[in-house]
């Protein structure tokens, strides 16, 4: 090799800061960052900017199980497909017979809010959305999602699924968002028991078959088997909707609290489609 | 072909694109512990083979990517790959003449301290259960080591770039 042109690759001396010094400048710039953005939440502009270079990334990762899905769909065995469609013909029935009773439930309750003088209760909007099938933190319960901005979704706006409460957006994006599941350990969900209306908070634990109810009295009033719905407290997720279902109530006489579990009603870990809700979003009030 | 023209960087890109892909792909629930430090083993990957090229700052602008991407505190994984990438500069004249088995050790070492930093900061950010789990991403790097080099010298050696 020339050493003219070696030398052009390898200089005899390094310019510029000494590697010492440029692993503390970007160490330090790392540490700015972690503060800025845990302590502070200032960062938002830049996550926003690298958000949408990443979600392409997310996208394609995505592929393979949509792919698998979709070719699932199309191959699938037209017996099965029939059974399928019968199922859920019966299923829509079934529905449809439990719709008749609701009309003529919400026709009371609306009389009876207007005797009460309180006012009508607007129906919830809902659009579905996609989680994306990527693996963020293994130590945290967080979902992306492929509705972002271009869809109206916000931050702080509720996740259900068929069966209940999935989670609530925590990080909006252009083109998709961030959710964190009710299981997550640092989420709390305010809960009423579906047969008393007794409230409490409902803590996740980093499990997704299992929620800790911490903060009950030993004489409180809750069985195995009651079904905790959403309070609507503390303005996060709307009212009336199912959450968990009580597993296990252990009355601790030395202690102030009971031990009480319970078990997410949605399928935290197995559903691809989520509902985004929109509180009171369809423009026409309940009857 | 010109051995002084300088080596093109979009391999560099490329695998670190992939890298990033295999950070988020789903894996099996009992796996999901396993998943070996893609990004920081292909930035050490290139550090080592041109330590003069590729340094702190690419590892440091991957680490705040790999944040974005996975959601979590900006600036963990940052901090986490420049202290690796430092580390491997450090010490890249003995690591490139190692053979692949004793260079796998150091890498683990290195790769272990990068664990420690990404559990301090969960721990700092609230997020730290500390169980045997946090060490198996080290583990899987010691075993995914290997195939990082043998694919990236695979690809070095097509592409016919400079050593």
């Amino acid at each position: 090799m020339n050493p003219i042109n070696q030398a052009e690759n390898k200089p005899l001396f390094d310019r510029g800061p000494s590697l010492g010094t440029r692993m503390v400048l970007l160490a330090v710039l790392s540490v700015c960052l972690i503060y800025l953005d845990y302590q502070q939440g200032h960062l938002q502009t830049v996550r926003r900017a690298l958000s949408v270079a990443v979600y392409p990334i997310r996208v394609l990762v995505d592929i393979p199980s949509a792919t698998f899905g979709w070719a699932r769909e199309r191959l699938a065995e037209r017996d099965r497909l029939v059974t399928e469609n019968r199922e859920l013909r019966l299923e829509s029935l079934r529905q449809r017979a439990r719709l008749q009773q609701l009309i003529a439930l919400e026709v009371e309750n609306a009389r009876l809010r207007s005797l009460m003088e309180s006012p009508a209760r607007l129906a919830d909007r809902v659009q579905v959305a996609e989680i994306l099938a990527v693996d963020l933190d293994p130590y945290r319960h967080r979902i992306a999602l492929n509705r972002g901005e271009q869809a109206g979704v916000y931050e702080g706006q509720a996740l259900l699924d068929a069966d209940g409460i999935v989670g609530q957006v925590i990080r909006v994006n252009p083109l998709g968002a961030e959710a964190i599941l009710i299981s997550d350990p640092s989420h709390a969900t305010p809960v009423e028991l579906n047969r008393n209306g007794l409230r409490t908070v409902a803590l996740g634990v980093g499990d997704v078959m299992r929620m800790e109810l911490p903060f009950l009295p030993n004489s409180a009033d809750i069985r195995v088997g009651d079904l905790l719905t959403s309070s609507g407290l503390g303005d996060a997720f709307p009212a009336g909707y199912p959450v968990a279902r009580v597993t296990r109530v252990e009355r601790r006489p030395g202690e102030p609290f009971a031990h009480v579990e319970a078990e997410p009603t949605a399928a935290l870990n197995r559903t691809r489609q989520v509902l985004l809700v929109w509180e009171g979003g369809e423009q026409v009030a309940l009857p | 072909m010109n051995t002084t023209a300088r080596p093109s960087s979009w391999p560099v890109i490329l695998s670190l694109l992939v890298a990033l892909s295999l950070e988020v792909t789903p894996l099996p629930a009992d796996f999901a512990a396993w998943r070996p430090p893609w990004l920081a083993l292909t930035a050490i990957y290139w550090a080592l083979a041109y330590p003069r090229r590729y340094g702190l700052a690419l590892a440091w602008f991957a680490g705040v990517v790999l944040d974005v991407l996975k959601g979590g505190v900006l600036g963990q994984h940052a901090l986490a790959m420049t202290l690796a990438t430092w580390l491997t500069l450090r010490f890249h004249l003995r690591l490139r003449v190692f053979p692949i088995w004793q260079q796998t050790v150091a890498i683990g070492a290195v790769v272990a301290c990068h664990q420690f930093i990404v559990f301090w900061v969960d721990g700092v950010a609230g997020a730290a259960e500390l169980n045997w789990q946090r060490a198996a991403p080290t583990l899987a790097a010691v075993i995914a080591w290997p195939v990082v080099v043998a694919l990236l010298d695979g690809l070095r050696m097509r592409l016919r770039m400079l050593a």
